[in-house]
C-alpha cells in the first residue's frame, strides 16, 4: 500500500511540474566546415525548404534557425565550389556539418545527429531501417532486431524469441524501452522481452558494453526501442497496420493516432495479435498459439526551454508452449530425441492450452527536460509492473492454478545533466536510483523457482567527450551500488533472510575517426559488470523443460567484463560497408556446470547441474555490405561469426550462434516519377546457417543440428495520395518449405522449424491538418 | 509563468526514492506442495490368501535432496498376486493420500509395468477408466520360475489412451509425460 501511495505522490509531483511549463520554441544550429581542410565556411546558403527558411552562415560558418514546434530540420547546404549536402538536424544542439569541395568527387551524404551524441560517438550502433521494421514488427522485437548483423535469436519453440547480441543475451544485454531499462523476468531463457514492437518507430542496437551510461547488465550490448516523437504542431496523423500470415493463420491489427492540441502533443496506440498452431513442412506443432493485446498512451508538453512527457503502456500476452516439448523425465527426453516427429499429434487450432505463459507488463513514466544556453537537464521517473504466470499440466483440476506466479515491481529515477565548454568539450553526468521488489503470489502449490527479493540500487556516472573536426574522443566512469535482500524457505521449510551487497566501477574509453566524409572508424574499450540473478543464486530443484536438477549458489560473485569493439563504416555513392569486430573477456562468468552425477527421483534419474563461475572469452566479427551497382539492382550481404570459450575448462560455451551468411538480391521497380506508386521492390534473400560444431557435448542432450539454407521472397510498393501513404508488402518465408532445425532453438530436440509462410502486410499513414 | 527550480526537482527525486525504498517487506508464505507424490506402495496380496508383500518407494524431501529409499521384498515363485498401488505425499508424520487424484482422472492416466526379464512375471490390468481402458491401480500378476530381475513402474499423464495396442512396450509413442518412473529390483524365489 505504501508503495502505491509513494508512486502516486511521485506522479502527482511530476505532473505539477508539467503544468507550469510554457509553449515550444525550437532552435536548430550548426557550423559548416570544409571537410577537406577543416576550415569553417562563411556565406554558405542553408535552406530548409519544407519550412520556407533560407539563410547564410556567418564568418565562423555558423547559423541558427528558430522554428516553433519542429523536432527535426531537413536542410540543404550549398556554396559555390562545394558539393551540395543534405542533413537532418535535431533541435537544441549545434552540429558540425561537413561540405565537400567539388574537386573531390564524392556524392552528397546524409549524416544524422549521431556523430554528436555523447556516449554513443565511439560505439558501433546499427539502426534497423524503417522498411525492415514494418516487415518484422509483427514477428516481435527479436525478429526485427535480427536484421542487424551480429544480432541473432534464441528461441523457445515458435512463440518465444530473445535477441542475442554478439553471443550474449538475457541478463547480459539491456533493453531500453522508451528510455527505460526494461525490468522483467529476463533471466529466463524462455522469457521473451515484454513489449509491443509496433510501438517502435526507431529501433537500434549498440554492439558494445554501454554500462557507463545505462548501468549494470549492459555487457554485450543495448537494444534501444523508441516510439515516435510526440507531435509539436497542429494536425492529426494516424498509422494503421493490418497483417495476415498463412502459417498459424495469424492476424495482427495495430493503430496509432497522434495529434497536437492546445500546446499538448498526444498519442494513442493499440495492437492486437492472434495466431494458432504453427505448421512445419510435415506436421503441426501442438499448442503454439499466441494472443496479444497491448496499448499505450502518451502526452507531452514541449517547449524550447522545458518540456514534460507522460507515458503509459500495457503489454499483455498469452502464449502456448509446444506440447511436444513438455517432458516428464530424461527417458521421455531421450525418446523424443529418437523420434523423427513429435509424439503429440496436432491439427490446426487457435486454442491455447497448458503449458502456457501469461505475461502482463505495465510501464508508466514521466520525463522532462530543462534547457539552458549550452546545458540541459533531463529527469525521468518510471514505474514498471511485470506479472508472469506460467501454467503447467497438472492433476486434480490444478490446471488453472499457475505453477509460477511472479510480480515484479520496479521504480526507477534518473537525473542527467549535459553541457559543453567551448567548441571541443562536452560532458554528461547523471545519477539514478532503483527500487525493486519481486514477489511470489502464494497459492501455486509449488516451491518458487526464484524467491521473494528486494533490490535497492543507485549509480552515478560521468562521460566526457572531446571533438575536433575528424576526431571524437570519449571517456566515462560509473559507480554502482546494489543491495539485495532475499527471503525464502529453504528445503527444510525454514525461513531464510539473506542480504548481499554488490558494487562496482565501470569505465569506457573510445575514439571515432572521420577519415573522410565517407569513412568512419570507431573503436571502444568498455568494462561492465552484472550481479548474479536470483535464479543463479537460488534455484534448487527440477527444471522440467531442461530435464535437469539445477542448483544455485548464493556465494556467486558479480560477473566482470571488458569488451573491445571496432567498427568501420564506409559509404560511397553505390555501396555501404559496415564491418565490426569484437573481443570480450568475462571474469566470474556464471554458467550451469554439469556435475557428472545423476540423482534418483520419483520421476526417474536426472543429471545434476550447479551454477558455477569460470573465465570466459567471446570474440567475433560481423559484416554488412549493401551494393547498388545499378539503379534497379542491389545486393545486401550480411554475415556474422561468434566464438566463445570457457577458458578455465578449455571448453566451448553453449547456445552460441553458429556462423551465418545472408545474401539478398533486390530489384527496384522503376516507376514513372509522376506515378502515385512509389518504391516498388522485390527481393530474394538466402540465409545460410552453418552447423555449430563448437559445442560442449557434455552439456547438451543431442548433437547440434545440421546447417541449413532458407530462402525468403519479399515484395512491396507504396501508394501515395496527397499526405496519405499506403504500403503493401508480401513476404514468403521459407520459400522451398525446407525442413530444418536451428541450434539456437531450445526446442530443436523435439520438432522442426516452421514451414512456408505467406505474410501480407499493409500500413496506411494519414495526416490531416 | 513560474520557472521550476532545479533544486526542487532534485529534492523531489530524492524524497521519492527514499519513500520507495522504504516499502514494507513481508515474509513469504510457505507453499504447500499438495501435488507432489513422494511415496508409492506396491501391495502384492497372494490370491490364495496370506500376508501381503509390499514394495515401497519413499522420497520425503522431494527431488534433488537426500536419495530416496526403495525396498522390494521377494515374491514367491509360481504364485498369483493382486497388485494394488497406493500413492501419497508424506510430510513429517502426516500422510496425504494421492491415489484418489489418479482415480478421479483415470482417463488421463495409465500405469505401465516393465518386467525384465519378462519370463519372471506376467501382468494384466484388473481395473478400467470410464472408457473401459485400463488404469493400473489394480492388477493381477503371476510369478513364474524363481530368478532375479527388475520391475519398472511408470505412470503416464495426459497420454493418448486410444493409441492402438497400447502396452508397456510402446507407451512412449502415445505421448503424454511421465509422472512416476521407479525401478524396483524383483526377486522371485
Amino acid at each position: 500500500m505504501g508503495c502505491w501511495l509513494s508512486t502516486t505522490l511521485v506522479s502527482c509531483w511530476l505532473s505539477l511540474q508539467w503544468l507550469e511549463q510554457e509553449e515550444c520554441e525550437r532552435f536548430f544550429a550548426g557550423q559548416v566546415i570544409d571537410s577537406h581542410r577543416g576550415q569553417p565556411i562563411a556565406s554558405a546558403l542553408v535552406a530548409w525548404e519544407h519550412a520556407g527558411i533560407s539563410l547564410y552562415t556567418d564568418q565562423h560558418g555558423k547559423f541558427e534557425i528558430a522554428k516553433r514546434c519542429e523536432t527535426t530540420a531537413y536542410i540543404t547546404i550549398s556554396k559555390a565550389g562545394f558539393q551540395q549536402a543534405t542533413y537532418s538536424l535535431t533541435h537544441g544542439k549545434e552540429f558540425v556539418l561537413l561540405l565537400t569541395p567539388e574537386t573531390i568527387e564524392l556524392e552528397p551524404i546524409t549524416i544524422t545527429g549521431e556523430k554528436i551524441a555523447i556516449g554513443q560517438a565511439s560505439a558501433v550502433t546499427t539502426p534497423i531501417p524503417e522498411e525492415v521494421l514494418i516487415q518484422r514488427q509483427g514477428k516481435g522485437l527479436a525478429e526485427a532486431l535480427s536484421y542487424a548483423s551480429g544480432v541473432q535469436i534464441l528461441r523457445t519453440g515458435s512463440s518465444i524469441a530473445k535477441p542475442v547480441i554478439q553471443g550474449l543475451h538475457s541478463n547480459r544485454i539491456l533493453v531500453l524501452n522508451n528510455g527505460i531499462r526494461q525490468e522483467g523476468q529476463q533471466w529466463g531463457l524462455e522469457h521473451a522481452p515484454e513489449m509491443d514492437a509496433f510501438l517502435a518507430s526507431e529501433l537500434k542496437v549498440i554492439k558494445g558494453a554501454a554500462t557507463v551510461q545505462y548501468g549494470p547488465e549492459a555487457m554485450g550490448g543495448v537494444v534501444i526501442v523508441k516510439p515516435p516523437a510526440l507531435p509539436t504542431k497542429k494536425g492529426i496523423s494516424s498509422q494503421w497496420h493490418l497483417q495476415g500470415a498463412s502459417n498459424g493463420k495469424q492476424g495482427i491489427f495495430s493503430g496509432q493516432v497522434s495529434g497536437y492540441h492546445k500546446g499538448i502533443g498526444w498519442r494513442l496506440q493499440a495492437t492486437g495479435k492472434r495466431s494458432g498452431n504453427i505448421r512445419t513442412p510435415n506436421y503441426f506443432l501442438a499448442n503454439t498459439g499466441v494472443a496479444e493485446l497491448n496499448f499505450s498512451l502518451a502526452a507531452g508538453y514541449q517547449k524550447e526551454k522545458y518540456g514534460v512527457e507522460v507515458f503509459f503502456s500495457r503489454f499483455a500476452t498469452q502464449l502456448g508452449i509446444f506440447r511436444g516439448a513438455h517432458i516428464g523425465n530424461l527417458t521421455d527426453l531421450q525418446f523424443a530425441l529418437s523420434s523423427p516427429r513429435p509424439l503429440v499429434e496436432a491439427q490446426f487450432s487457435y486454442q491455447i492450452d497448458n503449458p502456457r505463459q501469461r505475461v502482463i507488463h505495465h510501464l508508466f513514466k514521466v520525463n522532462g527536460y530543462r534547457k539552458h544556453e549550452i546545458s540541459q537537464w533531463e529527469y525521468q521517473y518510471a514505474f514498471q509492473h511485470n506479472q508472469r504466470q506460467e501454467f503447467d499440466i497438472r492433476r486434480a483440476g490444478r490446471d488453472k492454478i499457475p505453477a509460477m506466479n511472479l510480480n515484479l515491481f520496479t521504480h526507477l529515477l534518473e537525473l542527467n545533466y549535459q553541457t559543453s565548454k567551448g567548441k571541443h568539450w562536452q560532458w554528461k553526468g547523471g545519477v539514478s536510483g532503483l527500487a525493486q521488489s519481486n514477489l511470489n503470489v502464494p497459492g501455486t502449490g509449488i516451491r518458487p523457482l526464484v524467491p521473494n527479493y528486494w533490490v535497492t540500487a543507485a549509480g552515478a556516472f560521468a562521460l566526457l567527450k572531446y571533438s575536433v573536426p575528424r576526431w571524437d574522443l570519449e571517456t566515462g566512469l560509473r559507480y554502482d551500488w546494489r543491495h539485495l535482500e532475499v527471503r525464502r524457505f529453504d528445503r527444510n521449510g525454514i525461513l531464510q533472510r539473506t542480504q548481499r551487497w554488490f558494487s562496482n566501477f565501470s569505465a569506457t574509453v573510445g575514439v571515432a575517426y572521420h577519415w573522410s566524409e565517407s569513412i568512419v572508424l570507431r573503436t571502444q574499450m568498455a568494462s561492465a559488470w552484472r550481479p548474479p540473478s536470483a535464479n543463479e543464486l537460488y534455484s534448487e530443484g527440477l527444471h522440467h523443460s531442461a530435464a535437469a536438477l539445477e542448483f544455485g549458489s548464493d556465494s556467486l560473485k558479480s560477473e566482470q567484463s571488458g569488451k573491445w569493439t571496432v567498427g568501420i563504416h564506409a559509404k560511397t555513392s553505390t555501396a555501404t560497408l559496415e564491418v565490426t569486430g569484437f573481443a570480450q573477456y568475462i571474469g566470474n562468468y556464471i554458467y550451469l556446470a554439469p556435475q557428472g552425477e545423476t540423482r534418483l527421483t520419483i520421476r526417474g534419474a536426472f543429471p545434476v547441474f550447479h551454477f558455477e563461475q569460470t573465465q570466459a572469452a567471446l570474440w567475433g566479427s560481423d559484416i554488412l555490405l549493401h551494393w547498388q551497382p545499378f539503379q534497379v539492382w542491389s545486393v545486401l550481404l550480411k554475415g556474422a561469426i561468434t566464438r566463445a570459450k570457457d577458458l578455465t575448462n578449455n571448453a566451448f560455451l553453449p547456445w552460441i550462434p553458429p556462423e551465418q551468411l545472408s545474401i539478398s538480391l533486390q530489384g527496384h521497380i522503376p516507376l514513372p516519377a509522376q506515378s502515385r506508386w512509389k518504391n516498388g521492390y522485390i527481393a530474394l534473400t538466402n540465409l545460410l546457417v552453418a552447423r555449430q560444431w563448437r559445442t560442449p557435448p557434455e552439456r547438451d542432450f543431442a548433437p547440434p543440428p545440421h546447417g541449413y539454407w532458407v530462402s525468403t521472397l519479399d515484395a512491396g510498393v507504396c501508394y501515395r495520395k496527397e499526405k496519405n501513404t499506403l504500403f503493401i508488402g508480401l513476404t514468403v518465408y521459407n520459400l522451398a518449405n525446407t525442413t530444418y532445425r536451428d541450434y539456437m532453438n531450445r526446442f530443436r530436440y523435439f520438432a522442426d522449424e516452421q514451414g512456408r509462410n505467406f505474410q501480407l502486410y499493409l500500413r496506411y499513414i494519414t495526416h490531416s491538418p | 509563468m513560474k520557472k521550476v527550480r532545479l533544486s526542487v526537482v532534485l529534492t523531489g527525486m530524492l524524497i521519492s526514492l527514499l519513500a520507495l525504498s522504504g516499502c514494507k517487506r513481508k515474509d513469504p508464505e510457505p507453499e504447500n506442495e499438495q501435488e507432489e507424490i513422494n511415496y508409492m506402495e506396491l501391495i502384492f496380496t497372494p490370491a490364495t490368501g496370506g500376508n501381503p508383500v509390499t514394495f515401497v518407494f519413499s522420497d520425503p524431501d522431494g527431488p534433488g535432496g537426500n536419495p530416496p529409499s526403495i525396498s522390494a521384498p521377494p515374491l514367491r515363485a509360481r504364485s498369483s498376486y493382486n497388485l494394488n498401488i497406493t500413492l501419497a505425499k508424506i510430510e513429517g508424520t502426516k500422510r496425504q493420500d494421492k491415489t484418489a487424484e489418479i482415480l478421479r482422472e483415470a482417463d488421463k492416466h495409465q500405469f505401465f509395468f516393465i518386467i525384465t526379464p519378462s519370463s519372471l512375471m506376467t501382468h494384466r490390468y484388473s481395473d478400467a477408466d470410464k472408457n473401459n481402458r485400463p488404469l493400473g491401480l489394480q492388477n493381477v500378476v503371476e510369478t513364474q520360475t524363481s530368478g532375479n530381475g527388475k520391475l519398472r513402474v511408470v505412470l503416464r499423464h495426459d497420454l493418448n489412451k486410444a493409441f492402438p495396442n497400447l502396452s508397456s512396450a510402446n507407451f512412449q509413442q502415445a505421448g503424454g509425460e511421465t509422472d512416476i518412473d521407479v525401478e524396483f529390483s524383483l526377486t522371485v524365489q
